[in-house]
């Protein structure tokens, strides 16, 4: 389902959510200046009955003297009861229709609104009298609304008409001021839009953009830094990846080719080249093979107690020819107690890679120096040619040194198998340079 | 003629190399951008067969410093880099042509006989003096419409020849041309070469003869009337 923009979602809450306060609010007036008009008519009606002869709850009624109060038709009527309900007298401008003889009539007057036969709507004052010479006596003084209804009427279309004039300009404020903060917003989205792979040096300025905004589009920067940097792994490994197969399977095509159309120019150097190649092929399939393995190892681990000083005393025999050969001087100083709770064949497979390297590439006819303790091992070695910018890369697959990859013995797999490794045994396995040398950490914890 | 191939991989070298070889070409070769730059800067090839990713010195690097310095053999570049961006890099440095590994045999030896052409601004593949014709393509040769049946070498020689017909042809042009490095041409190695392809292209009595000497100067290959 389309998720609806947060403009439209804002607008569709706040738009209706401001017409329906306005309109708790215009009810709130209306019946705040009804109110009025009713305590207004009440202490008209009030004075009326004040005003009549009967008003003054005297015995004394002067039939007439009421009959004249409200001869005229100033919208002001009355009509009066004795106790069984007859009507003595009411006003002449209620004609045939009578005012309803509603209310209990006590001492105390009772306010109520009220519709006569000829639809008007009056507000009317019951109250009994309880002496005089006709006896106790029902009578209701009413006053038409008609005035206070006309009033009512416009402060209602008042409070309608400022209610739509408010709403519309509310909406186009509203609008306007979610078009504009929601501007940097959109921004970033559309930025984000527009990413593909090919453009992922691209930042999104922080500069100028809202707090609110300001940690996502550092956060997503970070994220892009981080993709193209992966980006950047994975072309460089496709490219080594590339290297490694296309050249030796040209070499391979070619010797066979040649052989095809020059048999008589085919030697059995050629197919030494052959076997040499294909053990060579075979080595880096091998050790891709077992990367990709290792990622879904940890469920096969054992744990043992493995005293390290004695493993990298064998693992280290595997190289000693080659160190001999290259003039370099080996030195295990880790305590011969020394033990790691660990697998076994992948703590072997680290220090076999890290040794490998050391013997590979430490400068001729220097020292590699093996120490540890509880918190992991160390492998340094003199190794000048390295810088700062390859030790980020020092353990991505077939990452080598050498540019032109040249010496196809060496895939490039050595480091990152250990890397991988120590990841499965979550153990860290990092490299630092310091004066020339290159120390492989192997921490354990 | 003359090709080098620049290239790390000792394996890929020794096939490339011996495929050039039976096809005509002196080949020269260089296991990195420094020995293949100097190769190239110091010696007359027809091509340049070039790897990108090389030790001391990489592909590109020597493509460019070829160019400014007014090298202006053709180059083709055989690269594992098979991106277009790689390619259209190469051939904007210079390069003439560009061919990813790995590759067919056939193909790169058509690849460096179009080039080889190119610098001697010949577009068809057959060259013809006279009756003797010679197709590069496919490395033969026929006079009076005969075969002849030459050696690599020697149809190398004649190749370079025909491709300057009508030019005289110095002696250290030939060595140049037809000799790679390992060759040691003594001061009359390339007048016997010169006096048995005069009778491997004469096929008969009728035969008319096609190479003279220029004393002091060197050899011509035309037609002439008498």
């Amino acid at each position: 389902m389309r998720m609806m923009s947060i403009r439209r979602h804002l607008l569709v809450w706040l738009l209706p959510g401001f017409l329906l306060l306005w309109a708790g609010a215009g009810s709130a007036i209306y019946f705040s200046i009804k109110q009025r008009h009713e305590a207004q008519l009440d202490a008209e009606l009030r004075e009326l009955w004040a005003a009549l002869p009967f008003g003054d709850r005297s015995a004394r009624v002067s039939l007439l003297s009421i009959e004249d109060f409200a001869k005229d038709d100033f919208g002001i009527y009355f009509q009066i009861w004795d106790q069984q309900g007859n009507r003595i007298l009411k006003s002449e401008n209620l004609g045939r229709f009578e005012l309803p003889q509603t209310g209990s009539f006590g001492s105390e007057p009772e306010y109520r609104d009220q519709r006569l036969g000829n639809g008007d709507l009056v507000r009317t004052l019951s109250v009994g009298s309880t002496g005089g010479s006709l006896g106790p006596l029902k009578m209701i003084v009413a006053t038409s609304w008609e005035e206070n209804t006309a009033d009512l009427r416009k402060s209602l279309i008042a409070i309608i008409a400022v209610g739509l004039l408010t709403g519309i300009g509310f909406a186009i404020l509203l609008s306007l001021a979610l078009r504009s903060g929601l501007k940097p917003l959109v921004g970033v989205g559309e930025q984000a839009s527009r990413i593909e792979a090919d453009t992922l040096s691209t930042r999104f300025p922080t500069k100028g953009l809202p707090g609110e905004l300001r940690p996502i589009a550092e956060r997503l920067n970070d994220l892009m830094s981080r993709l193209e940097e992966s980006f950047a792994r994975e072309k460089r490994f496709g490219a080594d990846l590339a290297h490694e197969f296309r050249t030796p399977v040209a070499a391979l095509r070619s010797l066979a080719e040649v052989a095809i159309k020059w048999p008589e120019q085919t030697s059995i150097e050629d197919y030494e080249d052959v076997l040499e190649i294909s053990c060579e092929l075979q080595v880096t399939i091998e050790n891709l093979l077992t990367l990709a393995r290792l990622e879904n190892a940890k469920e096969q681990l054992v744990s043992e107690q493995i005293k390290v000083h004695a493993l990298i005393e064998d693992c280290w025999l595997l190289f000693a020819p080659r160190a001999t050969e290259r003039g370099l001087a080996f030195r295990n100083s880790i305590d011969p107690d020394l033990t790691f709770e660990s697998d076994p064949k992948l703590l072997r497979l680290i220090i076999t890679n890290l040794l490998s390297n050391a013997a590979e590439y430490a400068t001729g006819n220097s020292d590699i120096l093996v120490t540890g303790d509880v918190t992991g091992l160390f492998v340094t070695n003199p190794a000048p040619h390295l810088t700062k910018d390859d030790l980020p890369k020092m353990f991505d697959r077939l990452w080598r040194h050498d540019q032109a990859r040249t010496d196809s013995s060496h895939s490039g797999l050595g480091l990152s198998l250990a890397k991988t490794c120590a990841e499965v045994l979550s153990f860290d396995l990092t490299a630092d340079l310091e004066g020339g040398s290159v120390r492989f950490s192997l921490k354990t914890s | 003629m003359r090709v080098l191939f620049i290239e790390d991989s000792k394996h890929l070298r020794k096939p490339v190399i011996k495929a050039l070889k039976a096809s005509g070409y002196a080949a020269d070769d260089a296991a990195d951008g420094e020995e293949g730059l100097w190769l190239a800067q110091n010696h007359d090839f027809d091509v340049i067969v070039l790897d990108l990713m090389l030790p001391k010195i990489d592909g590109l690097t020597v493509l460019t410093k070829l160019r400014e310095g007014g090298v202006t053999t053709p180059v083709l570049i055989l690269s594992a880099r098979d991106t277009v961006e790689d390619r259209i890099k190469g051939l904007r440095t210079g390069a003439d042509d560009y061919l990813v590994k790995p590759f067919s045999i056939d193909e790169l030896l058509a690849r460096v006989e179009t080039l080889s052409r190119r610098t001697y601004e010949k577009r068809s593949s057959k060259v013809q003096v006279a009756d003797l014709v010679l197709d590069s393509a496919t490395k033969t040769a026929t006079r009076d419409g005969q075969p002849l049946d030459l050696p690599p070498q020697q149809f190398g020689l004649l190749e370079y020849l025909m491709l300057r017909a009508g030019q005289v042809v110095s002696r250290s042009e030939i060595e140049e041309h037809i000799y790679d490095t390992n060759a040691c041409v003594m001061s009359n190695v390339i007048d016997s070469a010169m006096n048995r392809l005069r009778k491997a292209i004469s096929v008969g009595e009728g035969s008319k003869p096609l190479i003279h000497t220029r004393r002091g100067h060197g050899y011509i290959l035309e037609e002439r009337d008498s």
